[in-house]
């Protein structure tokens, strides 16, 4: 969310803003329709439209950097801007690894005008979660340095190869930075090297890292409170537009299958299948047991997918990884947003009937159905399926008109 | 989401009926979706009766269309108490199997059944189960669960609707954890997580997958077809696991 460049006066120099006549209550002395018309407006609001076709990057490889200098102790994010970051991180970890299941993370302390790594890039979002926990207790002193951050990432993001994304996100409370040369060359490498450093300033806008993020393609943010914070983190789990021109190239994967109980050769053996060490958990001493997926290339276990297989360096993954991002190729088109004029009575999808406080109603152009804002909603946002045109035979298909056989 | 130990002030159950004609069971006997069909009333019932507050949809999933068999999108109908039956039993009863005759009434004669769209009908399920969640009383403990009655088998064609509404679904339980120690389950049964190939449709265990694919704009398969004769193994292609229908 850039701030745009307003021609009007800054913030503190506007009158108060008088939030309180924006409610009214109706004859009957309730504000509900007023509640539903704002909970409408604002997700009008968080649905921003999407910036048309682009390319997306969905293999990504995204370095988390925390800042851990003084100004992270202040208070005005409870209980502290630090714990109030590692806290919504655990959820963003979570839901990056659910929304990019093929993607790989890692996490860098900002701490004491040095850039330290803490998880080497990876899939595993445990160890994140643990690492993030580890950090709670980690001394805030100091001044952060934005340009050995950026050395560090380049550094781990450069011998990657080509065909997954490259990002930075840096979370930056401090309006300083203390930097060994100059960092408008560090920038230029970025550049060429397609790292997409991106920002979320918790303090104010910062001049060089609105520099950095314009430059790099990358998106600036500065929060306004933990709310505004947590939608700001989350909207780095959809897979941005890419930084520049990835080849088409073929990534070796693995798809781990056993064969089924019935086919095995002597059916009148005992079936337990061997135990074996999980190679997932191989430092915690854990993991002994029977079940789990087999890499195909060297026959180690794992107990859990996507791995990437320690002995012989194979991704492996199952059909529903590749399948999490189908929506991002295969959209639901948008619906139109219409008067309520009484054209429909109910919405198609829940059966919720119409009242007056539903001031609009939406319309899928392809099935022409009418449905409630909230069930739009649900469709754009976590469906990703129009319950009309998915039952309908003409229209369920979703491959697009351009596949040529 | 519903709690793992603690029960529910009130369950809501999703029935998806699937009533395509071209079903095998029932073009052999076409009596058997009566059959079905008061089986699924009966289950139905006795999930009401569990408690008050438990609440039901039936979705019914024809070739040309699905639609809610209950409850009735507009006034419901008018029952009195017949033979001592509880009114709700009579209303469901009623409601179901009005809305079916109509809905099989109202299917075009000049086309040929074509294959039955369940996952459209899920995605219908889920809408009604979000609203059930959004509009109860803030306290209640709601739990949600579908169960889909069909005779058809699975077509690729859907492939893209039921992952996203598997997706969806991975919050919502099926059936009440508390209650699932006293079902007998079926199997866990071995499903098959590989992906296909995209010359061969065969199950591949190692595969080669497109970087643009799985991260790009989808637009021709030509760029398959220049990496493929570089590579010897078989190639997969993410975007393309769904064969082109002109093939099949």
């Amino acid at each position: 969310m850039a701030d745009e460049d307003d021609p009007k006066e800054y913030r503190w120099e506007t009158g108060y803003e008088k939030t309180w006549e924006a409610i009214k209550e109706d004859e009957d002395g309730l504000v509900e329709s007023l509640v539903a018309e704002f909970a409408q407006k604002a997700a009008r609001k968080a649905a921003a439209p999407r910036k048309g076709p682009v390319r997306l990057g969905m293999m990504r490889h995204l370095l988390l950097a925390i800042d851990c200098s003084e100004a992270m102790s202040s208070q005005d994010l409870k209980p502290s801007r630090f714990l109030c970051t590692l806290k919504l991180l655990e959820k963003f970890v979570e839901e990056f690894f659910d929304q990019n299941p093929l993607s790989q993370l890692g996490l860098i302390a900002m701490k004491n005008k040095r850039a330290e790594k803490i998880t080497d890039l990876s899939g595993n979002v445990r160890k994140h979660i643990k690492a993030i926990q580890g950090l709670s207790n980690t001394p805030l002193t100091g001044e952060p340095s934005l340009q050995n951050t950026l050395e560090l990432a380049g550094r781990i993001l450069r011998p990657l190869p080509g065909h997954a994304s490259r990002e930075l996100l840096v979370l930056f409370a401090s309006l300083t930075t203390c930097d060994p040369s100059d960092i408008n060359t560090t920038i230029e490498t970025l550049k060429t090297d397609g790292i997409r450093c991106s920002v979320i300033g918790l303090a104010a806008e910062v001049r060089i890292c609105k520099k950095m993020c314009q430059d790099t393609n990358g998106d600036y943010g500065v929060v306004l409170d933990d709310c505004h914070y947590q939608s700001l983190l989350l909207e780095y789990t959809s897979p941005p537009p890419r930084a520049r021109s990835l080849d088409a190239g073929l990534v070796k994967m693995g798809f781990p299958h056993s064969t089924p109980l019935e086919e095995q050769a002597d059916p009148g053996a005992n079936v337990d299948p061997p135990i074996t060490v999980c190679m997932c958990h191989l430092e915690e001493g854990e993991g002994i047991g029977g079940e789990g997926h087999l890499c195909p290339q060297c026959r180690s276990k794992y107990c859990s997918l996507p791995a990437q297989c320690r002995t012989c360096g194979l991704t492996l993954a199952s059909a529903p990884h590749l399948a999490r991002s189908y929506h991002h190729l295969f959209p639901v088109e948008p619906y139109e947003e219409l008067d309520n004029d009484g054209q429909a009575q109910y919405c198609f999808g829940c059966l919720r009937t119409f009242t007056d406080i539903d001031k609009k109603i939406h319309r899928c152009p392809r099935c022409k159905e009418y449905y409630c804002w909230e069930c739009e909603g649900a469709v754009t946002a976590t469906l990703h399926v129009c319950p009309g045109c998915a039952t309908r035979p003409h229209l369920y298909q979703r491959l697009p008109s351009t596949t040529s056989s | 989401m519903a709690d793992d130990d603690v029960p529910s002030d009130s369950s809501l159950l999703v029935v998806i009926v699937d009533t395509n004609p071209n079903q095998r069971y029932i073009i052999e006997d076409p009596k058997m979706l009566t059959n079905v069909l008061d089986a699924v009333v009966a289950f139905s019932n006795s999930h009401l009766m569990q408690k008050a507050s438990n609440e039901l949809a039936v979705i019914g999933c024809h070739f040309h269309k699905s639609e809610y068999l209950y409850p009735s999108p507009g006034k419901p109908l008018d029952v009195r108490q017949i033979d001592g039956q509880y009114e709700l039993f009579t209303l469901v009863e009623k409601t179901i199997k009005m809305r079916l005759v109509n809905l099989i009434k109202s299917q075009p004669q000049e086309e040929k059944p074509g294959e039955s769209l369940l996952a459209g009908a899920l995605a219908l399920g889920l809408c009604f189960i979000a609203r059930s969640r959004r509009s109860a009383i803030p306290g209640l403990r709601t739990s949600s669960r579908i169960l889909v009655v069909t005779g058809s088998a699975d077509t690729a064609a859907q492939y893209i609707n039921y992952m996203n509404v598997f997706f969806t679904a991975q919050w919502v339980f099926l059936p009440e954890a508390n209650e699932r120690s006293k079902l007998v389950l079926p199997g866990r049964g071995r499903v098959d997580y590989r992906a296909a190939c995209f010359c061969h449709r065969e199950l591949l265990t190692i595969g080669y997958v497109c970087s643009v694919c799985l991260s790009g704009e989808f637009t021709t398969l030509r760029h398959f077809e220049k990496a493929a004769r570089h590579e010897n193994p078989l190639v997969v292609a993410a975007g393309n696991y769904i064969p082109d229908p002109v093939d099949q």
